[in-house]
């Protein structure tokens, strides 16, 4: 959690990472310091915007070789104390690392990994499922920062000696957009290109089905068989509020890894069961949960806010990372997590969490969360019928870029879950074939645009239209 | 130094809760050091302000472009200069280093603090240390301070009760000086020590207010009249952002080398000072920068407090104006504000606060912990 940059050559030192020495030309390694000591500590009485809890105390740590680091604290360090990563608590149960990030993504990545203590022997087969979902960039918020992942690879490749040759990074993004670019755009592209390690998107790969009954009802996926296929599978989602499901972490991200019909189907099954479930198939895995950047208010995609929280977390548990990061976040658990942890795939409760790293309490930050406002339009209204991510991230897309363009009020209805018995006679569009199928022989489709998803420029041809139709 | 600059005029505004906008500010002390001087502002080639945080303060960048709204029709360049509390002393430094090619140039350190909240003020002021390593772990400027005060009380043996004497004499140096912050106020040792704790070992009455006010310079590469006085020393060193990289707190480096520069280009020594205006954020700041400055050894600045020897009248007179503490503290006004305080006594028109027969006076002013210092000195010729 704390590092120093040093000169090979000439032993100069910086606390900002930098990689060549301006003085003498020679190579600059990271080097993580340890053995730190309290040597001076200073109570402090006066809140400011990032430290309202008071009194809290600001501790001068040593590693008495002249390095000093300065740490905000709650807990009863005295003068000479050694100083201790973590939060006390529990011996045993589910371990979650947390570090600051600071200016370091990348060392804070390994870092968490180191804390969290997951054996990887060398000749180990990895994947890494990042979340690419859209062509964003990497500090957006909205998908994997790829210098996370870079964290992941040098602590692979560098000190757990995997073969490069024997690491995959894969992903499948929403349904209708085009993974390759996410990955270009998002910078991934780059990062997996500099270690020599193949990306491949999992849905031009093979699929296995799976099948698991849960209170009497059998429910199907199409899983990518490489999942099933690797020693160890390392799940890399980035914090994000969600207006669907309250928010996207680790277990949701595996949604990634099923095809395009199930994700549909899961979409129409109301999301949190499906999630639970299909972690439920899934081996374990380990989660490196990207907070550098997260997203807080109308998540998971750009109607989102961008969030600098400075976090890398790790941990073997996927509904125990999730608890802390509600904790951090402010948000409570949503039912996908409880659903997950009441079918045994992770400790819920606090007490049986061992943080390790940051204080938690000195972690938080309120997120604002995803309201129920559906419509990024002011003038068009949405009827949710629960759709998949490609027709809800296209059509939101879309409204949000027409948003200064003012119109006939319109009602537009997508998701194959409509209740026409609910809808009180309101004539509306459809967009996606979905809501078509639902509203046909209803009398209140007024008008309609096919696909699945149907594209970005069909839907803003659509939209405008609509918005035009009284001109 | 070898090129002669003059200092031909000075202004400063009041300093506390100003009820002024910053262009208002700017203009204000704009006319009062042209006035001073007897100068027309088209006589300017150049203008620099130093000003920490108009951004986050004021919602407000492109001071060079306000100013120039103030001076309709006029095109010359304009400069802000941003070290933190330095900002104003570095404006001089450059406006200094400027008459290499220009012959007169008027140099405002201007800051408009109290449109916002103390609360969100602490955050803002935070941001002249390192903000990941500094801020984000609770090491808000008095934090930073206090643990440099620690450090030198362990080793110095000074105490609470010493911090509180050069809080008390800077007060009192205040209500000498009308446009001090604390001018009029009644503060006593008891007030001083019973304070509320900030950060322990400082107290309330150990730090410097948040201020607004604005301080201005004419200066000019000839003598214009008999009342000009001579920058005989101009110096600005850098060092760490970060006070976690700082390895003896009870000392600035900083400091340390702009003393030796700057008294080697004045061709003085330490001992040849009448009055110093030394950057007293904190009272242990004053401490530290005495020392520092080569007044006294390591550990002995403690003594000259005690024996009441930086008092006016006193052998070393520090802060005369109350400094920062007593006089306030606009940022980016006060490396500005402390030339003015110099000007003034070496032009024998401070009133009771005068230094009998100062000749040679010290303005040093520092950027967060250290990591920007600059020193002036000036010479009644």
């Amino acid at each position: 959690m704390f590092f120093l940059y040093k000169c090979r050559k000439c032993k100069k030192e910086w606390r900002y990472p930098v990689s060549r020495c301006i003085f003498c030309g020679g190579e600059v390694d990271s080097i993580s310091v340890t053995g730190l000591r309290v040597k001076r500590k200073v109570e402090v009485f006066v809140p400011s915007p990032d430290s309202e809890l008071i009194p809290y105390s600001c501790v001068q740590l040593s590693d008495g070789r002249g390095h000093s680091f300065f740490k905000k604290t709650i807990k009863k360090y005295k003068v000479g104390d050694s100083y201790k990563n973590g939060n006390g608590g529990v011996k045993s149960g589910s371990r979650v690392s947390l570090v600051k990030t600071k200016y370091d993504v990348v060392g804070a990545t390994v870092e968490s990994l180191k804390l969290v203590e997951k054996e990887i022997k060398k000749d180990s087969s990895v994947l890494i499922k990042p979340n690419l979902a859209l062509a964003k960039d990497g500090e957006s918020g909205i998908v994997t920062n790829p210098l996370v992942v870079k964290g992941i690879l040098k602590y692979l490749i560098e000190i757990g000696k995997v073969s490069v040759k024997k690491i995959l990074v894969a992903e499948y993004g929403v349904v209708g957009f085009d993974t390759k670019k996410a990955l270009e755009k998002s910078g991934l592209k780059d990062v997996c290109r500099r270690y020599g390690v193949v990306f491949k998107d999992l849905s031009t790969m093979e699929y296995v089905n799976k099948s698991i009954t849960y209170e009497g009802k059998k429910y199907n996926f199409r899983i990518a068989k490489e999942v099933y296929d690797r020693d160890l599978i390392i799940n890399v989602p980035v914090i994000k509020t969600h207006f669907q499901t309250g928010w996207s972490l680790a277990l949701k991200n595996m949604k990634g890894v099923v095809d395009g019909p199930t994700r549909k189907i899961m979409h129409q099954e109301g999301l949190h069961l499906p999630i639970a479930l299909l972690n439920k198939l899934l081996p374990k895995y380990l989660t490196v949960m990207d907070g550098s950047v997260a997203l807080e208010g109308m998540g998971p995609a750009m109607l989102g806010k961008s969030v600098k929280l400075g976090l890398v977390l790790s941990s073997m548990d996927a509904v125990a990372i999730e608890r802390v990061v509600g904790k951090i976040i402010g948000i409570s658990p949503v039912k996908h997590t409880k659903l997950a942890a009441s079918l045994g795939l992770g400790n819920f409760n606090l007490q049986d969490i061992k943080i390790v790293g940051e204080e938690l309490e000195l972690a938080r930050r309120s997120f604002e969360k995803a309201d129920k406002k559906l419509s990024p339009h002011p003038d068009i209204s949405l009827v949710d019928g629960k759709p998949c991510s490609g027709c809800l991230n296209s059509l939101w897309l879309v409204l949000n870029n027409l948003r200064v363009k003012r119109g006939k009020k319109s009602l537009v209805a997508f998701g194959k879950d409509i209740d026409v018995n609910k809808l009180s006679k309101k004539k509306m569009g459809a967009v996606g074939i979905c809501a078509i199928r639902q509203l046909s022989g209803s009398g209140l489709m007024t008008s309609s645009l096919g696909g699945c998803p149907p594209s970005v420029e069909e839907i803003t041809e659509y939209i405008k239209r609509l918005l035009d139709e009284d001109k | 130094m070898e090129k002669a600059v003059y200092v031909t005029g000075i202004g400063k505004t009041k300093f506390g809760k100003i009820n002024k906008t910053l262009p208002e500010l700017m203009y204000e002390v704009m006319f009062l050091a042209l006035k001073d001087a007897k100068e027309s502002v088209k006589n300017l080639d150049a203008i620099f302000i130093g000003n920490f945080g108009c951004s986050v303060f004021n919602n407000q960048l492109h001071l060079g472009s306000m100013m120039a709204s103030l001076l309709p029709g006029i095109h010359m360049p304009i400069i802000r200069c941003e070290n933190a509390c330095a900002s104003g002393g570095t404006a001089l430094y450059e406006g200094i280093m400027s008459l290499s090619g220009f012959k007169k140039v008027l140099v405002v350190g201007v800051e408009k603090m109290n449109q916002i909240s103390t609360f969100k003020n602490s955050k803002y002021i935070s941001f002249a240390g390192d903000y990941s390593f500094d801020y984000k772990e609770g090491v808000l400027f008095p934090v930073a301070y206090a643990l440099m005060a620690q450090a030198y009380m362990e080793k110095y043996g000074a105490t609470e009760n010493d911090l509180a004497l050069i809080s008390m004499k800077n007060h009192n140096n205040a209500n000498l000086s009308p446009k001090a912050h604390f001018y009029g106020s009644k503060v006593t040792l008891k007030k001083i020590k019973t304070s509320p704790m900030v950060a322990m070992p400082l107290k309330l009455y150990d730090c410097s207010p948040i201020s607004d006010g604005a301080a201005a310079l004419v200066l000019s590469g000839k003598r214009q009249n008999k009342r000009d006085i001579r920058v005989a020393g101009s110096v600005l060193t850098s060092g760490y952002l970060s006070l976690s990289q700082v390895e003896d707190l009870t000392s600035i480096e900083a400091t340390k080398v702009a003393a030796d520069l700057v008294y080697k280009q004045a061709g003085i020594g330490a001992d040849d000072i009448d009055l110093a205006q030394v950057h007293d954020c904190f009272t242990i700041a004053e401490l530290i920068a005495m020392e520092d400055l080569g007044m006294c050894g390591k550990g002995e600045a403690v003594g000259l407090v005690r024996r009441g020897e930086t008092k006016i009248g006193g052998r070393l007179p520090i802060n005369v104006d109350g400094g920062l503490k007593g006089g306030g503290h606009p940022l980016g006004a006060t490396g500005v504000s402390q030339v003015c305080e110099v000007v003034t006594q070496l032009r024998r028109e401070a009133g009771k606060r005068q230094v009998k027969g100062a000749k040679i006076g010290l303005a040093h002013n520092v950027g967060g912990t250290g990591g920007t210092c600059t020193i002036h000195i000036l010479k009644k010729e």
